[in-house]
């Protein structure tokens, strides 16, 4: 193994576009709802291609294109709003069992090959003010943040009828990289200062990077990556979210929606329930996956939120290890209010787990078809 | 529970030095030990879970809250151990193998400990036969295990497995958690209990041992 994240790149899925940068902007943005946008959001967890193998699977079927999805593609603008530089990432040793590397920040992160995709670390760069100096050069604004070319990868993805999106660090994730969860939980008591700084710096680098992007190309998305919650709630509350996360995000919203930029994506599993007002206020206007095992229902936020929030996700994967009828049950639930009322990207709301029988996937996408196919003919 | 409020209040608060200056006050006052940990600091951390279940606090709070009890628990636990007082149990508590995340299982410690609970932390990715070794090593009441991922679920059923092998499963009562697990899972591969949350871990711990 080479990098320590292989394991995820080798997962990832083959896709082909079904919808234009167009049609889902509109969409997403609830101006036009002609046909609804369903897709696989993730991809197989670890080890669930070898299942579907053993099933029978197709090569189609294991790189997903044989499923019918209908989707856009995605095309990052090559820049680098976050931390840079640092050295190499260093694999230190290797076992059947894990491997552990030393990443660009200097953190030891180890991955467990049977059971993950992402490797997590063993420790953190930032403890305090001093060790958060050693490491604020890696936030400083340089030529280095745009790789060569960036402008016409842009503007050949926006010709290709991609959306172009750009992407900053998470305001709770980015913090949680340098100091780790529990560390960054404690300091938003012991070193609010701190907090502060660590966000107004990584703030101000991404907010002069994306100056210049959307001044030269047209941006469609902002997208923002915290993972923040677990099943039973987001791991700060919204006393934190509103005097630190909100003012970063908000900047950042300002300055790119005023220049054309028309959705800001936010990534994060469990249940972010309690936070949505916050982030409402701070300009995000779509979240995903929206699992359901942290008690979002894609349903009901679509209810008491309207058209304030589209979300990508939302159908619950463990319903695929289920039986036919708890799958139907699912999507006669969650399909038809989301094909009515547009801005939703229907998907399961993460990995495929393993111990999905293939044929209940293959189940599951043509029920899916089909219950969507019933609700918009009924328009 | 007047006389010493202060300490609920800092306990509550998460203010560690007001909490470890009360302890130290209230000690030289000649307070017992054993008073301050049942009738302040204890309540003060079952108020704290009352308010995570609740949505008014989060782990911030959560996490300043178990500092400031064990910094007053620091100055307490050896008066306690000098006198022979028994903790309310001991947990031997551990991330299952292969799964390296603990965040959930740091909460879980924090709330035990903070529930009166000694607890006997064995970190991540944790094998069947640590938890077995630390079974026989530590005279564990309990058993808690958490897992994040689906993926690392089935060691859990593993772990029991081996602890029923091993002779020790009578020893113990098993209590499970985590993202991916729910109560059916816990009754299918034969663990006592299920936990939802931190908060609701010290609930089930005190029957687990009361059983």
């Amino acid at each position: 193994m080479n990098d320590i994240r292989e394991t995820h790149a080798a997962l990832a899925i083959k896709r082909t576009m079904g919808v234009r940068r167009e049609e889902y902007l509109d969409y997403m943005t609830f101006r036009r709802n002609q046909r609804t946008l369903f897709t696989e959001v993730f991809g197989p967890l670890a080890g669930l291609r070898e299942e579907w193998a053993q099933q029978g699977a197709t090569p189609e079927e294991l790189d997903f294109s044989a499923f019918r999805f209908r989707s856009p593609i995605l095309a990052s603008v090559p820049v680098h709003t976050g931390w840079i530089g640092g050295p190499e990432t260093t694999i230190l040793e290797e076992t059947a069992d894990y491997v552990i590397a030393l990443d660009k920040m200097g953190r030891k992160m180890k991955l467990s090959k049977k059971a993950s995709t992402l490797p997590l670390p063993m420790d953190h760069p930032v403890k305090d003010r001093d060790t958060w100096l050693a490491v604020k050069e890696h936030y400083a604004f340089s030529e280095e943040r745009f790789e060569e070319g960036w402008e016409a990868a842009a503007q050949r993805a926006r010709e290709e009828g991609k959306v172009v999106v750009a992407k900053i660090p998470g305001g709770f994730d980015e913090l949680r990289q340098l100091m780790g969860e529990e560390q960054l939980c404690i300091s938003f008591y012991t070193q609010p200062d701190l907090i502060g700084e660590m966000l107004e710096t990584i703030g101000d680098v991404a907010h002069r990077t994306l100056d210049r992007v959307t001044s030269r190309v047209a941006v469609d998305q902002l997208n923002i990556h915290e993972d923040m919650a677990g099943k039973n709630g987001p791991l700060i509350g919204p006393k934190q979210v509103d005097a630190y996360i909100v003012p970063y995000y908000r900047r950042l919203w300002d300055l790119v929606s005023a220049r054309g930029v028309r959705l800001f994506y936010q990534d994060s599993d469990g249940d972010m329930t309690k936070l949505i007002p916050s982030f409402l206020e701070a300009g995000l206007n779509v979240m995903g996956p929206v699992e359901p095992v942290g008690g979002n229902d894609i349903v009901k936020l679509r209810e008491q939120y309207g058209s304030r929030l589209a979300f990508q996700g939302g159908i619950d994967k463990h319903v695929l290890r289920k039986d036919q009828a708890a799958i139907t049950a699912e999507l006669e639930y969650k399909i038809p209010p989301m094909v009515r009322t547009g801005g939703c990207i229907l998907g399961i709301d993460h990995r495929i787990p393993n111990g999905t029988p293939l044929a209940n996937y293959r189940f599951y996408i043509e029920k899916s078809w089909d219950i969507i196919e019933r609700e918009e003919a009924k328009r | 529970m007047s006389e010493w409020t202060k300490l609920y209040d800092a306990v509550l608060n998460g203010d560690a030095d007001t909490a470890r200056s009360v302890t130290d006050e209230a000690l030289a006052a000649g307070t017992d030990p054993q008073t301050l940990v049942n009738d302040y600091m204890i309540p003060a951390m079952d108020e704290v879970g009352r308010r995570f279940e609740a949505n008014d606090f989060f782990v911030p709070e959560l996490l300043i809250a178990a500092r400031a009890m064990k910094g007053a628990l620091g100055k307490i636990r050896p008066l306690l151990t000098a006198s022979g007082v028994k903790p309310k149990g001991r947990v031997v508590l551990g991330t299952v193998k292969g799964d390296l995340h603990d965040i959930g299982k740091n909460l879980v410690a924090a709330m035990l400990e903070g529930g009166g609970f000694e607890v006997i932390d064995l970190g991540v990715d944790v094998s069947a036969e640590k938890f077995i070794e630390a079974i026989r090593d530590e005279s564990a009441d309990i058993v808690a295990m958490s897992a994040l991922l689906t993926t690392t679920m089935p060691s859990m059923k593993n772990t029991i497995e081996a602890l029923n092998e091993a002779g020790v499963r009578g020893n113990v009562k098993i209590m499970i958690g985590g993202a991916p697990i729910t109560r059916e899972y816990a009754e299918e591969i034969g663990a006592d209990s299920y936990g939802d949350s931190a908060a609701t871990a010290v609930g089930i711990a005190r029957k687990l041992v009361a059983s």
